[in-house]
This record gives C-alpha cells, structure tokens and sequence, in this order.
C-alpha cells in the first residue's frame, strides 16, 4: 500500500537544517575543499590535489603539537576528574554555608569570559620576582619562576589553568550526581560495615560513573579545541612549547597564509574529535 | 473529517480575495504621496522670476558618510588627537561625516579580508587609518586604494620633509611605486635603539657612546647584565624579542640582517627573489641567538622586552624600536626622559651599513568608494594636513611624524633624546620601508618570526629555522599575482 508522505516533521526541522547546513555542513565543505588547495584565504584558491596532505603530515611541527594537545588534555582531564571529585566529596555536605562557598569561589572562574580569566592568570603568574604568585614562592624560599615564558613550565602552567578554569564546573557537577544517590545505598554500606574510604571506592565511585563519562566527553571536546585562553595566554610560544593543534592551525592559516595547510590540520582535529566522541559514545551505550 | 467545499463556494472566496487586493491596491496607488525624489542638485541654482526681484534658491548638498576603518590601537594621546579632528570636520562638515571604526579583534590578514568582502557587498569603508602599512600594501596592490589627486599630493609633499616623500609610496597593481597615502600620523616602527644612560654611567661605559656595531653591542650588553646571588636574571645586558606576535619578531630582526647586507626580498629582471636563508641572514639571526645562549646578556625566561623593562630599569638597551619609544616615556615615566639614549639598529659596518625600518601609520581612500565619498574624503585628509591639526597629532603629543612643521620645531627640535633620534634618522640614510617590499610583507614577517622564536629557543638551528622560513616564503609567494605574475 502506498503511504502519504507527511511533511509536517520536515517543516518542523527546516529551521534547525538550514542553520546547520549554513554553518555546519557548508564551512566543512569549503574546508574539505580547501584542504586540496593553495590557498592564502585572498587570492582565488589553486587546486594542488593531495600536496598539502604529504606535507602537513611530514611537518614536524605539527607531529608536535599533536602531542603537545595529547598531553595537555590528557594531563588536564585526568587532574581535574580526580581535583573535582575529591572536592566534591568534601564540600557536598548539605545545609553548610562553608561548603556552599567554597563550591560558589571554585566555580567563579568557569563563568569568567576566557579572556578575561586568562588575563588574570597572566597577571598572577608573569614571569617577574614581583608577581603575586612568585612573591610567595620567594617568601616559600623556592626562587621565582618563569612559568610561561619557561619552555619547560609553559606547558604545565596552561594545565594548571585549564584546572583552574574547569574544576568549578566539574565539582558541581559531581555534586549533583552525589545528591541524586540514594540513601539506602549509604545505608546498606553503614550495615555492612564499610569505612568512608571503602564507601567511596565500592559505592560512590560506580554509581558515579555515568557523570564521570560525561565529564570526560565534554572535557575531551573541549580541551581538544581549546584555543582562547593558549592563545592569550602564550600565543603557543615559547618557541613552540605550547602549540597546540588549534594554535597550529590559527598560525598556519592566519599567520603564514597557507591555508590549505591549515584546513589539512583542521581536518585532523576534526576526525580525532569525532572518533574520541564515538568511542566514548559507545562505551556508554556498551554500560 | 473536514466538510468538503463546493466548487461554487471555492471560486466566490478566491474572487472576491483577488478582486478586493486589486480595489485595494488602486486605492493605495492613488492615495500614495508623490515620490520622493532622491537625487539632489548639488550645485547652486540662479532662478529668476518674472516680474519679481531675483531669488537664490540653495538646494542642500547631498549627504555622504565617510565611514574609516580603523586597524590597531593607537597611543591614547593620539587616538584623542584623532578624534579632535574628525569631530572638528564634522562640525564643519555636516555633509561629510567622518566616523571611525577600531577593528582590535581583528588580525591584519582577517582586516583585510573584512575590507574585500566589505567591497563586494557594495559597504567599502571610504578611509583607512592604519598604525601599519603591510595591510595597506596589500590592499594596494590589489587595486584597493586611490591615488591621491594632485593638489592633495602636491600639499602633503610640500607639509612633509623630503627625506621620508618615498614613504607615502606602495606598489600598484601593475608593479610600479607610487604614492597612495595622503596624511601620517605616526612614524617609523623598528629604527633604533634605546638605552639607559643612567645605567650605562653606573657600569662605567660613557653613556654618550652608544655601540654602533655588533661588538659594541656584545661588549655592553655584558657589562650591563645584572644577575642575584643565585644567578637568576634581574637585569638584561639587551632584549632580543622572542616572544609576542610573531610578525613583530621577524620585522625586529630585518634590520639586523639588512645592517649585514641582506636584501630579504629584491627583483632583478621580471622575478621575484629572497635571500632570507642565505649568508647575510643566517649571520645576523646568529648573532642574536649568541646574544642570548653564548653572551648571555637576555635569559629567555626574563621578560625584557618592550617600554616596561626599559623603563623599570630590568633591561639596559631595547629596540629596534619606533620613534613612539620616547613619546612612551615622556607619558608614561618622564622622569626617565634625561636618561633616554638613542642609536642606530648596530651592523658589523656601522652606521655606514646601519638600517632602520620604517613603517608610517597613514590615512589613505579606499578605491572602491563612491565618487562622493573619495571626493569628500581627499578634502578630509587635506583638512587633516593643516598645520593646526599636525600640531595636534605631533609636537602637543609628543608624537613624531615627518612633517617639516612637526621636526623643525619644539619639542622634537630642542629635546635631546628628541634631537638624538633624528641624528640616528639622517645617519642611517634610507631605512627600509615595508611599503616597498611589496605585498604579503605582514605574512611573511609573521613566517619568519614564527622560525626564529624557534631557533631562539634551541628547538631548530639557526640555519634549519630561515631554510624553512625560505621554504613557507617561496610557497606563500606563489599564491600572490604579485610575485607569481
């Protein structure tokens, strides 16, 4: 029997599709394109098929930033599940004004604009005896310290911002998934006669593992992305010790006007995202 | 289910619909007031009527926005200054408003851009004010910008000293110099040093023999450093710049390899070359990288470069850098003004081979504008040049620019750190222009400088940094018309 199409859900999603298509589905099209282009993003783009793919590929400093992105996310996610955890577990207690504030100080930062926390990062942590955070490393008796203009500390100092930055937004979250367990589970433990250490390890922490997931997706997104606050904060320097693949791509396209190059490197990103996210996605599915 | 209509009933509903938006539009067309007309006479019309006395009727000029695109922020005193004059045009100009726009977010390539979609979609902007002039070159050559009408040039030729006429020039679409910028309001970026002859005097160096050749600079620089008991950095010998946006790195460092005979890009015939990987280069790129990991006058963990360290006294000697140094200085610390020394950018010759670099912040049309609009806008700019208004973006502001009104007379005549750069200007002759190096000279400082921040920190060699800077220059080359032909 044939079956009257009904259009009324397509007219539904219309508006969504074509804002999608506009910004979504079309810039990855122009980006595939580019991708086998020369390209300066002014001049008409000169087709050079996969030219740009052999030499992305054999440039070193993209290897490099490459893992340069592997570590900083990795380094950071990592530290901040277990940071967030941990302070949420401290601070969860209902009904204490002191936890609520200390949940309220470490979340700040989270809704601070990147550029602006970046900014005040930079002010706490510039590479001169008379910065807050070196006067107390003085005061400490360990020396004052580089920090970002160190090609050996850059790299950590933008992880220990990046923790900064999100551990608000991740305690919060774990807070949430704390109060959403139910007291029977506390109690079942309290009879069996299990510690506060073995509380966390055989109760809390499986029963938190669907948002512990979902804090890794969306750090992993985010961190692999992450762009604003590297670029003020380093710019991707010194030399190259905090180039990034996004800082990478930026300085490729917008700075050396071989975007092709860059729209190579982005394609990258973008199959690495996509396939971190499936696997997680599945993962989660599989549980 | 729905009740299922007559024929009859159907074609009663769809007529009376048609012929009421019919009825209704005639009435709405006879109704309407009479167009307005949108073309204005412009010029004034004599009109004599019959049997009266004679009456000059004046019909208004037609009105015209000059909108100006503003890249890069300026010092405070001289965006004021700009701002004074706009807002004196268009008091007086009620028919031409001029109204600047900053664009700080944007990068120089995405301004660019900006500029050509803003073409294309018919919204050019009628003004570039620009703090650089690579962006400038390129719109240039690509036929962006308008050539000055003679009376414009010939009055901002006679306002400015004959020494920096070439300055106004950048190259055409069709490959030739000419002068496109019709007003300067700031002038020269990375064309001298600046050292502290406080300090010098302190360390026993004669504060008024400044190092004129790389030994010179190597041998002060050491007696400057200063370091605590533990061997850290608290003062640097000289800064090389390493960090920050990577174009102002590699523009840092041409006049040291110029200084040393580099020509960075040239023509010879109708092609197009660079030596930026050669000899002259690989030499001057060395010897900054000496100056930090061999003389170890600059740590790079130390931060050294800008006014700041200058002026804090953490650094000893900073530069190339604009003339701006000093008008920094007088606002910021002036205190610190007696102890401002200035010298050539030094080269192994001298001040025989020394070299500067210059880069004017300038006011040009844009091509693409309207008729009305390029017309207003060159009798803007001539209102710029008065001498009233270079008073104000100079000599009240401290703030250098070439014009002979501004650099014969106080304080750029009478101040000694004044007077000192101006020698250091006449000594080096010619400095080099980013307008005559032709288009894409943002992009390729930017390449460069992304090389050499990574040969200053020991990632590649010297060598390995400028080939691969050669390798991106020669690729990014050939996407330009320019150079590619």
């Amino acid at each position: 029997m044939h079956q009257k199409r009904n259009i009324t859900p397509w007219l539904f999603i219309a508006p969504s599709l074509a804002i999608f298509t506009t910004f979504h589905f079309f810039p990855l099209a122009i980006l595939i394109y580019a991708s086998f282009t020369k390209w300066n993003l002014i001049s008409p783009p000169q087709f050079i098929g996969l030219e740009n793919y052999l030499k992305v590929i054999s440039d070193d400093l993209f290897i490099k930033s490459l893992f340069i992105t592997i570590t900083f996310v990795f380094t950071s996610i990592i530290i901040n599940v277990i940071l967030s955890l941990g302070i949420a577990l401290l601070t969860e207690k209902p009904n204490s004004k002191l936890a609520t504030l200390c949940r309220f100080i470490i979340f700040i930062p989270y809704v601070l604009p990147d550029a602006a926390s970046a900014g005040i990062w930079n002010l706490l942590f510039f590479p001169h005896p008379s910065s807050p955070v070196n006067v107390l490393l003085s005061q400490l008796g360990i020396g004052w310290q580089g920090w970002i203009e160190d090609k050996n500390l850059a790299l950590p100092t933008i992880i220990l911002y990046y923790i900064w930055k999100n551990v608000g937004f991740s305690t919060l979250v774990y807070v949430a998934g704390l109060k959403a367990i139910p007291k029977i589970f506390y109690d079942a433990a309290e009879v069996d006669g299990a510690s506060r250490l073995d509380t966390i390890k055989y109760v809390i922490i499986p029963l938190l593992k669907p948002i512990t997931l979902f804090i890794l997706i969306t750090s992993l997104i985010s961190g692999w992305q992450s762009f604003t606050d590297i670029f003020v904060l380093t710019k991707g320097g010194p030399g190259t010790a905090t180039t990034t693949l996004s800082i990478y791509i930026y300085h490729t396209a917008f700075g050396e006007g071989l975007a092709g190059r860059a729209a190579v490197a982005a394609i990258i990103l973008f199959i690495i995202t996509l396939a971190l996210t499936i696997i997680q996605l599945r993962y989660i599915k599989s549980e | 289910m729905g009740e299922k209509v007559s024929r009859r009933d159907y074609l009663k509903v769809l007529g009376g619909t048609v012929g009421g938006l019919v009825v209704g539009a005639a009435i709405g067309y006879f109704a309407a007031p009479g167009k307005v007309v949108e073309k204005t006479v412009e010029r004034t019309v004599t009109q004599t009527i019959t049997a009266t006395p004679t009456v000059t009727l004046t019909t208004p000029a037609k009105k015209v926005e000059l909108p100006g695109w503003q890249w890069g922020a300026e010092y405070e005193a001289v965006n004021k200054a700009l701002e004074t004059i706009a807002n004196e045009w268009n008091a007086a100009h009620p028919e031409a408003i001029v109204k600047y726009t900053i664009f700080p977010e944007l990068t120089e390539v995405e301004y660019a851009l900006k500029v050509r979609q803003a073409a294309e979609a018919g919204k050019p902007p009628a003004l570039f004010y620009m703090t650089n002039t690579t962006i400038l070159t390129d719109l240039a050559s690509d036929g962006y910008l308008e050539e000055p009408p003679s009376d414009v040039l010939d009055a901002v030729k006679k306002a400015i000293d004959p020494a920096f006429h070439y300055m106004l020039n950048m190259y055409s679409p069709e490959g030739e110099v000419k002068p496109y910028a019709g007003a300067v309001t700031i002038g020269l970026s990375a064309c001298a040093l600046y050292y502290n002859k406080r300090l010098f005097s302190e360390v026993g160096l004669d504060p008024n023999k400044p190092p004129q050749t790389w030994d010179e600079l190597i041998d002060a620089a050491k007696a400057l450093v200063k370091r605590d008991s533990t061997g850290k950095m608290i003062r640097a010998g000289y800064s090389v710049r390493r960090g920050g946006n990577p174009g102002g790195i590699g523009e840092k460092f041409i006049p040291f390899a110029v200084g040393n005979g580099a020509k960075i890009i040239y023509k010879e015939g109708n092609k197009w070359y660079t030596d930026i990987n050669e000899k002259p280069v690989i030499e001057a790129a060395q010897f900054l990288y000496d100056l930090i990991h061999v003389y170890k006058v600059d740590d790079l963990e130390f931060p050294s470069w800008g006014y700041d360290p200058w002026l804090n006294e953490t650094c000893a000697i900073s530069g190339p850098l604009g003339v701006g140094f000093i008008t920094n200085v007088q606002s910021s610390k002036p205190e610190m003004l007696p102890y401002v020394g200035v010298t050539n950018v030094p080269s192994p010759g001298g001040i025989k081979t020394a070299c500067s670099f210059g880069d004017l912040n300038v006011i040009a049309v844009c091509s693409k504008a309207t008729k009305e609009q390029k017309e207003k806008a060159w009798e803007f700019i001539k209102f710029f040049n008065s001498p009233t208004n270079i008073r104000r973006i100079s000599n009240d502001i401290w703030n250098w620019t070439p014009y002979k009104d501004s650099i014969n007379n106080p304080p750029f005549s009478t101040e000694k750190a004044w007077q000192e750069l101006n020698k250091v200007l006449s000594n080096v002759g010619r400095p080099h222009i980013v307008n005559e190096y032709g288009p894409g000279w943002l992009t390729l400082t930017y390449t460069l400088g992304e090389n050499l921040k990574r040969a200053f920190t020991k990632e590649v060699s010297v060598k390995e940094a400028l080939d691969r800077t050669y390798e991106k220059w020669t690729e990014y080359m050939k996407t330009l018309k320019f150079y590619s032909g």
